[in-house]
């Protein structure tokens, strides 16, 4: 390109080298460093006097430093004469924070945009938006390119047509169906699912009232039944008696209302012992009963015989990755954690669970952990909802709740001690690896909440690894998908029995709610397969890992917009990621010549 | 708490709503001749001094949109030159919120259009009830509140639907779902969608529905209906899936084209709309139409703004 220099930050190198490869042109050279201090500084290293500057810089999970860093590209840049800097952000960060979510919320995605033109910057190119009104939030030209074209010839190529998705025959169109996690999704769906003849699906995942107090209308369950009630977690345990009250579902006689009234009438759930929690998920037929094995290995190893071989199959793929001990007695305690609480969904609906991840939040230092919940929260489904309902928990003072909640607080022991019981069993089996580790630190609460609030995200990563060294202990991933939404309700509206799904949204980040899609669509609507498709796969901590136990999931199709680490990218089996370098190389050499960009919006550029 | 009161401006759009406001805020509104020269340009006249004053300035994006709009921009202008303390622009449906995105090349975004304008006449505040996205409210650099009609709508339901409890929500657009769902949530009703393809703008060609409605009273639900090409379809696509009775609830009722031949004529039981925009001669002429007052929400609005009470609890209560 004649009077062009594309420079590269250091967010995704590997994809601006491709871009690069693709425009036949080579990355201007640019120094990129950091003070002590960690502030960043840029030198172009040639000139771009009276020259079209191109800065790619994706979104990244250092997300403010790459930003800055692209911002400073920007300002050096324009204080160097560039004719024009365009900036091409093929994930466009703080993207989900397009609108006020309820109360009080920023509008973050503005002031990106507000930063970005106050840099200097002339125009943007980015990928998949996350709402396209965002172009709206810049006053200077955005082209949102779409990948859907680029995808849908993948799929069409590779899933469609081909004889290798997942061993079967093509599906053709007929065969495949194109579903939505939620509501706010239908819109992509059924574009794709025009685009490609299939048929659609959307999801519904209903949140009973007492996981949303905060939300929209606060004038579900907790707040009419129960006017005095305390605002944080205390008033979850109070809302779980009142549910049979004015759900009007809940009138006809649900296991789930007996159980729920057995609640209450106890009083408190100190009975609730690790026996109970251990009979409790066998009695269903689902695979959560994976979960019980740390407690009752023989019956597990008969349940999942056939499947441990896939998983071992895994995990020596990534059995060279070295685990701190601190980090895998962490994962190890959250593992413990998620044992326990879909059993106590199973049994007791109880609202405990929900206060497992306060706990981590109110922790003295949980700072980590705050961003910890929020992330995961980012691929809810309802992000407005859930979200001002997390950021409501993370300022209740969580001791307090407690000891306002008697029940809560005993059930609590009960998850706590069930969880050091497994974690003991684990001990003893493993005494090497866990020899670092205070025992003791895990019959205490506090103690728990210090741990796991010590080293957030990263103990995510590992828990792949601690497979392979320890069989009988099983998935934690199915089961996290649950611990979530326990009390929702989950709606398939729409046909998928004997289909190929594809369950599609415009990113992934922790798969939690994906997972619970899929676990739902292939126990209980008759799915022959799952696989995810995202614009944008973000997969921070370990949600690639989680991904590669979930069973229900056989495929997770992102786009190269968002870098990932290449161990993660190459100890999983699932992961296909789709190159969107032509695409950005066609929109920045139309952009540079003055063509049209609106060809690339439903065709392929090659 | 400031020791200003509040002022209610009316333009030419809707000035029943503004009256039912001002009656709610115990207020009369103020005194404002808006008229037009013989060249058609827009002249204002502020009738009362506004100094110092928490000015509001009620004005619905409806009938002749440009007009109305012009109107606004003035009168806001007119009161900031008059050294209004604050000034908010209360829009109960925002002009031109559906082009709010590049959804096709070269597309302008007349909404963040309007919204400079807005704040270049001089409005510290926007007041809206359900924009098309909620994004819109980041185009504006002053603050937006966006209220939701949704609290009326399920209080309508529960009141006005007889057998609201064998109901299902049915969203007419993908794009609704979201809404769709939200109030299925609240009812505790299913939902089901319909996808439509759209070869052009206002035209609706094939309709697939997605969920099950057999004997069922269908609820239609939808932000804005225009031609109501759309809604007639979908009733008729729910009647043939065996749905018992379709009902269509929408925010904001523009009606505008054959409408309410379409309605009249359409499979629909009753269609009802907010007073977001005025269709009193409408109901005449279409005695299935039904009004929701929203007046209550908008003037719980403006007083909390005045007082600086929290404006999110309407959010999920309904006013009374």
């Amino acid at each position: 390109m004649r009077n062009a220099k594309l420079f590269a930050g250091t967010s995704h190198l590997a994809l601006a080298q491709r871009v690069a490869t693709h425009l036949g042109a080579e990355l201007a050279p640019v120094n990129l460093r950091r003070y002590t201090n960690r502030e960043t500084t840029v030198d172009l290293g040639c000139s771009v006097r009276e020259k079209d500057v191109y800065i790619l810089q994706s979104g990244s999970i250092t997300t403010n430093d790459h930003f800055m860093e692209a911002l400073i590209m920007v300002s050096a840049a324009k204080l160097a004469s560039a004719r024009k800097i365009t900036v091409v952000m093929p994930y466009f960060p703080y993207s989900k924070q397009s609108k006020k979510k309820k109360r009080r919320g920023a509008i973050t995605g503005k002031l990106v945009a507000s930063m970005l033109t106050v840099s200097g910057a002339d125009h943007i190119i980015t990928m998949d938006l996350h709402a396209s009104q965002m172009t709206g939030f810049f006053t200077i030209p955005v082209d949102n390119l779409f990948s859907e074209p680029t995808m849908a010839r993948w799929l069409t190529e590779h899933v469609l047509r081909s004889r290798d998705g997942n061993g079967g025959d093509a599906p053709g169109p007929g065969g495949v169906v194109i579903v939505a996690k939620n509501a706010g999704g239908a819109k992509r769906v059924t574009a794709l699912a025009d685009r490609l003849g299939t048929s659609f699906a959307l999801i519904h995942t209903d949140n009973a009232p007492s996981t949303r107090p905060f939300s929209r209308a606060p004038s579900t369950v907790a707040l009419h039944t129960l006017p005095q009630t305390p605002r944080g977690p205390g008033m979850f345990a109070s809302a779980v008696n009142a549910i049979p009250i004015t759900s009007p579902r809940a009138q006809s006689p649900s296991p789930l209302r007996e159980s729920l009234e057995n609640a209450s009438n106890r009083g408190s759930h100190t009975d609730l012992d690790l026996k109970t929690i251990v009979d409790a998920p066998s009695k269903s037929d689902s695979p959560k009963c994976g979960s019980t094995q740390g407690c009752d290995e023989s019956t597990q190893r008969s349940k999942n015989g056939k499947k441990s071989k896939s998983r071992r199959k895994m995990s020596s793929a990534k059995n060279e990755k070295k685990t701190d001990p601190v980090e895998s007695v962490v994962s190890s305690m959250q593992r413990a954690s998620f044992y326990v609480s879909p059993l106590l969904d199973a049994e007791e609906n109880p609202p405990e669970p929900e206060e497992l991840d306060i706990d981590d939040i109110g922790s003295p230092n949980s700072g980590l952990e705050i961003t910890e919940v929020l992330n995961r929260s980012d691929d809810d489904d309802d992000d407005d909802v859930d979200q001002s309902k997390l950021l409501e928990m993370v300022n209740t003072p969580v001791e307090e709740s407690f000891n306002e909640d008697g029940s809560a607080a005993q059930n609590f022991e009960a998850i706590a001690q069930a969880a050091a019981g497994i974690f003991e069993q684990k001990r003893l089996r493993n005494p090497n690896r866990l020899a670092a580790v205070p025992i003791e630190s895990t019959n205490s609460l506090s103690r728990r909440s210090t741990i796991t609030g010590g080293s957030p995200g990263i103990h995510r990563i590992t828990s792949g690894t601690h497979l392979q060294s320890d069989p009988p202990l099983r998935p934690p991933v199915a089961v996290t998908s649950w611990h979530k939404k326990r009390n929702a309700r989950i709606t398939l509206v729409g046909d998928v029995r004997n289909k190929l799904v594809l369950l599609l949204d415009d990113m992934i980040d922790h798969p939690s709610s994906f997972l619970t899609a899929a676990e739902h669509l292939m126990m209980h609507c008759g799915a022959q397969a799952v696989y995810i498709v995202a614009s944008h796969g973000l997969f921070s901590g370990s949600s690639l890992g989680e991904v590669e136990i979930c069973p229900y999931v056989h495929k997770v199709i992102v786009t190269n917009s968002f870098p990932i680490p290449d161990e993660l990218t190459s100890a999983s089996t699932k992961l296909v990621q789709i190159d969107v370098a032509p695409l950005l190389a066609e929109a920045i050499r139309r952009n540079h010549n003055g063509e049209s960009i609106s060809y690339l919006f439903d065709r392929n550029p090659w | 708490m400031s020791s200003n009161s509040i002022r209610i401006l009316a333009g030419n759009s809707h000035p029943a709503l503004a009256k039912l406001i001002a009656k709610r805020l115990g207020t009369d509104l103020a005194n404002v001749t808006v008229a037009k020269y013989s060249n058609q340009e827009t002249a204002v006249t502020i009738g009362e001094s506004v100094r110092d004053e928490d000015v509001y300035i009620i004005q619905s994006g409806c009938g002749e949109i440009n007009d109305h709009l012009m109107e606004l921009l003035i009168m806001i202008n007119a009161c900031k030159t008059a050294s209004a303390r604050r000034i908010t622009a209360v829009l109960p449906c925002f002009p031109y919120a559906r082009q709010d995105k590049k959804d096709k090349s070269r597309a302008p975004i007349s909404a963040k259009l309007v919204a400079n304008m807005l704040t270049v006449a001089g409005a510290d505040h926007v007041i809206t009830m359900d924009l098309h996205a909620s994004q819109i409210q980041g185009f504006f650099d002053c603050p937006v509140d966006n209220l939701y009609g949704e609290p009326s709508v399920l209080r309508y339901i529960r009141e006005n639907i007889p057998d609201y409890k064998n109901a299902i929500i049915v969203s007419p657009d993908a794009g609704g779902a979201k809404r769709a769902t939200s109030i299925a949530d609240h009812l505790d009703l299913d939902f089901a969608l319909i996808h439509k393809e759209r070869k052009k703008a206002n035209e609706v060609s094939r309709m697939v529905l997605v969920g099950d409605v057999k004997d069922k009273v269908a609820i239609l639900v939808d932000d804005m209906a225009d031609t109501c090409g759309t809604l007639g379809l979908a009733a008729k696509t729910l009647i043939e899936n065996g749905a018992s009775a379709v009902y269509a609830i929408v925010i904001h009722g523009v009606l505008s084209g054959k409408a309410l031949e379409v309605i009249n004529n359409s499979m629909l039981t009753r269609v009802v709309v907010t007073n977001t925009i005025p269709h009193a001669d409408k109901k005449r002429l279409c005695p299935k139409l039904d009004t929701i007052d929203v007046s209550a929400v908008l003037a719980e609005a403006i007083r909390r703004t005045h007082n600086g009470e929290s404006v999110s609890y309407l959010f999920g209560h309904p006013t009374i």
